[in-house]
């Protein structure tokens, strides 16, 4: 086993969990700008939906994936409808819907927590086995699905913004929510669906992250902290941007322990969030709002 | 005559206040012996929420099972959660002396959180017995803290030496970076470096980390034969072992008494297989069957520690101790047979141990020696 190409792999992976959580998150705040920290429970949420489907009811995996995904969209449209859209019509500031945020992610990590129970769940789908030797690293199939995936999502999230009519509102939206209104884009339809598509997002996460980290309801928190820093270093409102930064997030959190005490991993992540919020606020591919304005 | 009025309300008042207060007088003479049964607060803090929990509620369990069977009316259990964390331990063990005035604590059960609470115990004369704190630091903590649990003073000895008498020369360990730990992991490799084998890597992850394959290459790397895991996060240990069986990694398992948790052999499944567990001890035989047939399951880790911290500070009331301090000396006096084993605390406030060793197999942990 090489170990450079061992320690890339491992940053691959972890980067590519951080890109599923990262792309979603993005995609939301890019078009509401606001933070959205209950993301990272519609990902624990649709890992549980799954986790009860397939490991409990024992629906096929295959459908139990669908209903997953259908429930995670449903939940973050739920989140907007029944939580921040009111808080918005009473004029909330956006602080105020982070705090709010925070709250659901609390809320709903404890209602889990009482359904399921603290221990750690595993879907059990896949069985554990030792990996493929890929160019003298070993990866499992699963996790060659999982960065396979991030990287079809950094391309098909990039088309969708670019190409679709309804990515164009989306920036529209996203660059002024009043001249959208007046070009006519109904901009609450435009969070409905920013919402519906970023929980899907969620689900898709919550679905691979499940199978490959087992379950635990307090697993989001870490999630959304690793999703958001990945984001904010690939520019948090440009949504293929997240998907980059957090792989190269994945890649210097491993490659720094090779030499550094291993205990340094986490910090090395917040390091590299105060640097970018300090020096490049937008990221490495976030476009400079002020010059537009 | 507005005086006149205001003279009658004060006589009516005089006599309302009179009428009520005297039957009042009457109770209190009448029950002296209730005065001496007034409630005695004691309070229980652990981790019941957050990636410890298990161990939390586990504790919970035998905690109530020993109050049940005391059948102490006297005594009231107050709950805080501590999700074993420094910061909300401090939280809670101010909220359980200040606010519900608690004479004795149950608790904490990770070593961080009790290091962190325990100045807070000592400054107010309040005693805490851990049920499952095993830091060697926390016998330095004053004669306010007390604990149930063998320290790992003795247990990373025991594993070194265990480790090397089963012909093991290059240990690795990867243990969590936090207190627990950080003191396992000094006296393991120290003991197995003085028995004359190799320490060729000790690496650390954060408490409740799922990905610690890099922390397993390098421990790859460096082709140890045996590989210690010293973790009190049931979800950090699966992901482990799962991820050791993934990178393939075929050197022999051991882990600390956090290990013997069903929620680990459930959640790692195989991986877990072949796993060698020293653990304190799970329960007289006799302990095990009344948590079975009161829970219908047998007890989880520290379950038998839970249920004797609890029984030294309900049998110290029994005997009238009645304040924190008074608790503490009769602590110092405790010399029964409990769910764990024979407890006498010594000077430090700590027990001498023994150590079970368990292995895995066919997903069961089964006594070795």
């Amino acid at each position: 086993m090489s170990l450079l190409a061992q320690l890339t792999v491992n940053g691959l992976i972890a980067g590519a969990i951080y890109a599923l959580v990262a792309a979603g998150f993005s995609l939301i705040y890019s078009t509401n700008k606001f933070m959205h920290f209950a993301h990272g429970i519609s990902v624990v949420v649709g890992a549980y939906i799954l986790y009860s489907l397939f490991s409990l009811i024992g629906i096929p995996f295959y459908l139990a994936c669908i209903l997953t995904l259908i429930f995670s969209s449903l939940f973050g449209l739920g989140t907007y409808r029944l939580m921040y859209l009111p808080l918005q019509n009473k004029k909330a500031s956006n602080v105020v819907l982070l705090i709010a945020s925070i709250g659901v992610l609390i809320l709903f990590q404890n209602v889990i927590q009482l359904i399921f129970g603290p221990d750690v769940k595993s879907v059990g789908y896949i069985k554990v086995a030792r990996g493929l030797n890929v160019f003298g690293a070993i990866i499992t199939p699963l996790q060659i699905v999982i960065i396979l995936i991030s990287i079809t999502l950094f391309v098909l999230l990039y088309l969708f913004m670019k190409k679709s009519k309804l990515g164009r509102d989306m920036r529209a939206v996203s660059d002024n929510k009043e001249l959208a209104s007046i070009m006519g884009i109904n901009h609450k339809r435009i969070a409905d669906y920013s919402f519906i598509i970023g929980s899907f997002l969620a689900g898709v996460a919550g679905i691979l992250i499940g199978l490959e980290q087992n379950l635990n309801p307090t697993m989001g928190t870490i999630l959304i902290i690793k999703g958001f820093t990945g984001a904010v270093i690939g520019g948090v409102g440009f949504i293929p941007g997240a998907v980059l930064g957090s792989f190269l997030l994945g890649l210097a959190e491993n490659f720094s322990i090779w030499f550094l005490p291993s205990g340094y991993k986490d910090a090395i992540a917040f390091v590299l969030l105060f640097i970018f919020l300090l020096l490049k606020p937008t990221g490495l591919f976030g476009i400079n709002k002020d010059v537009k304005k | 005559m507005r005086n006149l009025i205001i003279s009658v309300l004060l006589i009516g008042i005089f006599l309302i206040v009179g009428c009520v207060q005297q039957p009042a007088a009457e109770t209190t003479e009448e029950s002296v012996e209730v005065v001496e049964a007034e409630v005695i607060k004691v309070g229980f803090m652990g981790p019941l929420s957050g990636d410890a929990a298990s161990y939390g509620e586990s504790i919970k369990r035998g905690v109530d099972l020993a109050m049940k069977e005391m059948g102490l009316d006297n005594v009231e259990l107050v709950v805080e959660d501590s999700k074993c964390e420094g910061k909300e331990a401090v939280t809670a063990i101010n909220k359980l002396i200040s606010l519900d005035g608690v004479v004795a604590i149950v608790g904490e059960v990770c070593s961080g959180a009790t290091l962190a609470a325990a100045p807070i115990a000592n400054e107010n004369n309040v005693p805490m017995v851990s049920p499952s704190s095993t830091s060697p630091k926390v016998s330095e903590q004053g004669e306010y803290t007390f604990r149930t649990v063998p320290s790992d003073a003795l247990q990373g000895d025991f594993g070194a030496n265990l480790a090397y008498d089963r012909g093991y020369r290059k240990l690795a360990v990867l243990y969590t970076n936090e207190e627990y730990g950080l003191g396992f992991n000094n006296v393991l490799t120290e003991s197995f470096a003085a028995l004359g084998g190799e320490v060729v890597a000790s690496e650390t992850f954060e408490r409740g980390a799922v990905d610690i394959r890099t922390q397993l290459t390098k421990t790859k790397d460096a082709e140890p034969d045996v590989i210690y895991i010293i973790s009190n996060s049931p979800d950090s240990t699966v992901a482990a072992l799962q991820q050791m069986t993934e990178l393939g990694i075929e050197a022999a398992i051991f882990g600390s008494e956090g290990q013997k948790s069903p929620a680990i052999l459930e959640g790692a499944g195989e991986s877990a297989e072949g796993m060698v567990v020293t653990a304190v001890s799970s329960g007289t035989s006799g302990f095990i069957e009344r948590h079975q047939a009161e829970y219908g399951e047998a007890p989880g880790p520290f379950a038998a520690q839970g249920y004797d911290a609890f029984k030294a500070i309900g049998l110290a009331v029994e005997q009238g101790a009645t304040t924190g301090e008074e608790i503490k000396n009769a602590l110092f006096g405790s010399d029964f047979d409990g769910a764990s084993g024979h407890i006498v605390f010594d000077e430090n406030g700590d027990v001498s141990g023994n150590y079970d060793v368990f292995e895995v197999q066919n997903g069961e942990f089964v006594l070795t020696s």
